[in-house]
């Protein structure tokens, strides 16, 4: 008997693993999205949104954050890419390159976190002018960088597990994509706008 | 492969290198700046999702279940900034 509805077995053609990765990175976007949009409407209701950022040292070392974050990108994207081709090797060296682009955006991060604090910023108050900047900037830095820690650990436990399947790999690929594909977003919208003018 | 993603990575370094352009010399103002920052980021992150995610090579069923919720929060949170401006304009008054 041919089923009338051919979508009824298996819909999406993937994995419930996959299915799961994708459904909870759809809500993550939209976690992101209200903090983005949160951070604008407080922004474009106030009247004297700061712009702290000067191209050195704070747009500088941003923009190594989104090298760093880019380059991890790419060695997952080349990690999945071995792991098709059975490379068993190659898939843990480049999950190790990966997690050194994640440690290296951490660490460059906190840094700044740390710059900001030494120079007054607090979630309620900063030096410069609206208060809710410190409140936006440190909730979505903050939420970005918890998933980049999550998913460095995340990495890990990939890169040990001697019974992973490409799957698993492909699925913790999906993620680290996507948190790189949220810092393009945070990055012109915290950074880039509110560089400091020369 | 190898080949296919180092030149996604490298048009992703290009755009994010044109973006840091812009806010460096100040090329726009602050409302043309957003605009123009946002269009690149779309590009960047749609470019991210078809190579690197491989979104575009799954059914489409799957595009339809995700992308729907996102556009409907998105439009629905753009109604705020009405009263964003509003209140802007209280404070300037």
């Amino acid at each position: 008997m041919t089923p009338e509805w051919n979508g009824g077995g298996s819909p999406y053609a993937i994995g419930n693993k996959k299915l799961g990765m994708w459904l909870f990175l759809v809500s993550d976007s939209l976690t992101f999205a209200s903090l983005l949009i949160g951070c604008m409407y407080a922004r474009t209701a106030s009247t004297n949104w700061p712009a702290p950022f000067p191209v050195w040292p704070s747009i500088a070392f941003a923009s190594l954050m989104t090298f760093c974050l880019l380059t991890s990108s790419l060695t997952m994207a080349l990690a999945v890419a071995a792991s098709k081709r059975g490379d068993r090797r190659a898939v843990v060296q480049f999950i190790l390159w990966t997690m050194l682009g994640g440690a290296t955006f951490l660490v460059l991060h906190i840094n700044e976190w740390l710059r900001l604090i030494s120079e007054g910023v607090r979630p309620w108050t900063n030096p410069w002018g609206a208060p809710l900047f410190g409140a936006s900037f440190f909730a979505l830095t903050g939420l970005h960088m918890l998933h980049v820690f999550s998913g460095v650990v995340y990495l890990a436990v990939v890169a040990v597990r001697t019974r992973r399947t490409h799957e698993d790999v492909e699925i913790c690929g999906l993620y680290w994509h996507f948190v790189d594909l949220v810092w393009m977003f945070i990055f012109p919208l915290i950074y880039l706008m509110s560089a400091a003018p020369q | 492969m190898t080949r296919l993603y180092t030149w996604i990575w490298l048009y992703l370094l290009g755009l994010t290198g044109i973006e840091l352009w812009l806010a460096y010399r100040h090329v726009f103002s602050p409302g043309t700046m957003l605009l123009v920052l946002m269009l690149l980021s779309v590009v960047k992150a749609g470019i991210i999702k078809n190579w690197f995610m491989h979104l575009g090579h799954e059914r489409l069923t799957l595009v339809l279940t995700l992308l729907p919720p996102l556009i409907l929060l998105l439009s629905l949170l753009f109604g705020f900034f009405p009263d964003a401006y509003r209140l802007y304009q209280l404070r300037t008054q």
